[in-house]
């Protein structure tokens, strides 16, 4: 055992990111994890070894080391073929815009409610909140059958988009605008012209973003896309 | 002489800074959706219900284990109500297990940002040794006998890594912070939402 100089336990090194990566036996978990209950230093150490694990897992950083690889034929030939691809391949500047973020979240629980709708979609709010946009969507297609309304048929849309299933927003996205000038509508329009987007639709996507008036923020979004898709559209 | 007595204890304000710990242990074991905050305020209530019939141990020490028991309990709840609620609806019992990545939901977006921005000014070297760390969880014996580097070195390594990070996200936040007091406060994108139902 060594001491951690900063919590002054004995406790080894590499506890905290085999924890973080859950690599520590049942036993050493239990220890450390009672230790971690009062340890202001270690809690901060986990929580910055959960943030490194995102941020390196997911690549957000691109960075790599170049790893000694073995020089064959193939190399060369696969980069021949990337090289007739890029020219072959014309980019298509819509597609550029067409990518979408998970909206944001801050919604109270529904805890006094415990129908089948309700828990349904708690428990798709639970997986969106993990990021688990397959089984949001899972969960609030069958929430919707019980009951519709425009935040749930919201959710299931840019869950589906998220998912790469334009073509199965689209019916969600165009429930969550009714009634006209409800809380999801104006952001429903933006994630359907980006459902028709990626679709390749880009006269769709534009007619999606006129209609009813929205708050300032949304209608300067509404506008912006619209704008880029003028100067991108062939 | 006068009689000394002990202090008095705030036994509730002791089992309230546990809160901190406890959400990491609940998040790891159950994610970061609402049933891990229901677990906390469960584990949480339990303990304060616990001391105001006095049955917590009288030893401070044994204070943290027995919420810990609590908190292990609450969790093996919440574990079998998801089970059952994915049995109920024909899902898949997948979704009643931790996520592949639970601790993921104690970082936030902006955390997530910063990180991110941060590691990337470092030597790609540090950035392979931190994956190596925090992604795949090799230990530092591990990856010095791979690298045929001395352990203590790397160690080392490892460490002023991790302060160099500090450093830059510190930097980098102290410069959003100042770029960010001109801008308005909505961006439109973290507007509050009414519940979904």
């Amino acid at each position: 055992m060594n001491v951690n100089v900063e919590c002054g336990a004995r406790i080894e090194p590499d506890t905290v990111h085999r924890y973080v990566t859950g690599r520590l036996t049942d036993a050493e978990t239990e220890a450390f994890e009672l230790h971690l209950l009062t340890c202001h230093a270690c809690q901060r150490d986990v929580r910055e070894g959960a943030g490194i694990g995102a941020a390196l897992r997911d690549d957000h950083v691109r960075a790599r080391p170049a790893r000694p690889r073995r020089v064959t034929w193939v190399v060369p030939a696969v980069a021949a073929a990337a090289v007739l691809l890029v020219v072959a391949w014309p980019r298509d500047p819509l597609r550029s815009i067409a990518g979408v973020e998970a909206p944001a979240f801050d919604g109270l629980p529904l805890r006094t409610s415990t129908d089948s709708a309700a828990m349904l979609a708690d428990s798709g709010m639970d997986a969106y909140a993990q990021r688990d946009y397959e089984n949001t969507a899972r969960y609030l297609a069958r929430a919707v059958t019980h009951r519709s309304t425009p935040g749930t048929q919201f959710f299931l849309g840019t869950s589906r988009l998220l998912t790469r299933d334009a073509a199965g927003a689209l019916a969600p996205l165009a429930l969550a605008m009714q009634p006209p000038g409800n809380p999801y509508s104006a952001e429903a329009r933006y994630y359907r012209a980006k459902a028709w987007l990626q679709l390749g639709r880009a006269d769709s996507a534009l007619a999606q973003l006129h209609g009813d008036e929205a708050s300032g923020a949304w209608q300067v979004r509404l506008t912006a896309l619209a704008d880029s898709i003028r100067a991108r559209r062939p | 002489m006068a009689e000394r007595t002990a202090p008095l204890r705030d036994v509730s304000a002791e089992i309230l800074a546990l809160a901190p710990g406890l959400e990491i242990v609940i998040v790891r074991a159950l994610g970061g959706g609402e049933d891990a905050r229901d677990a906390l305020q469960d584990v949480l209530t339990r303990g304060l219900a616990a001391a105001e019939r006095g049955d917590l141990p009288d030893d401070p020490a044994q204070l943290a284990p027995y919420v810990y028991g609590i908190a292990r309990h609450v969790i093996a709840d919440a574990v079998r109500a998801r089970v059952r609620a994915a049995r109920h609806h024909a899902l898949p019992e997948s979704i009643a297990a931790p996520q592949t990545h639970p601790l993921d939901a104690l970082v936030h977006e902006e955390e997530l940002s910063a990180l991110t921005n941060a590691l990337r000014r470092l030597d790609a070297t540090d950035q392979e040794l931190l994956r190596r760390c925090y992604v795949d969880g090799e230990s530092i014996a591990d990856v010095a006998r791979t690298l045929g580097e001395p352990p203590a070195r790397l160690r080392k390594r490892k460490s002023r890594a991790l302060q160099r990070l500090r450093v830059i996200v510190h930097e980098l936040g102290a410069q959003r912070a100042t770029r960010n007091s001109a801008m308005p406060p909505d961006s439109g994108h973290t507007m509050p939402r009414p519940s979904i139902l």
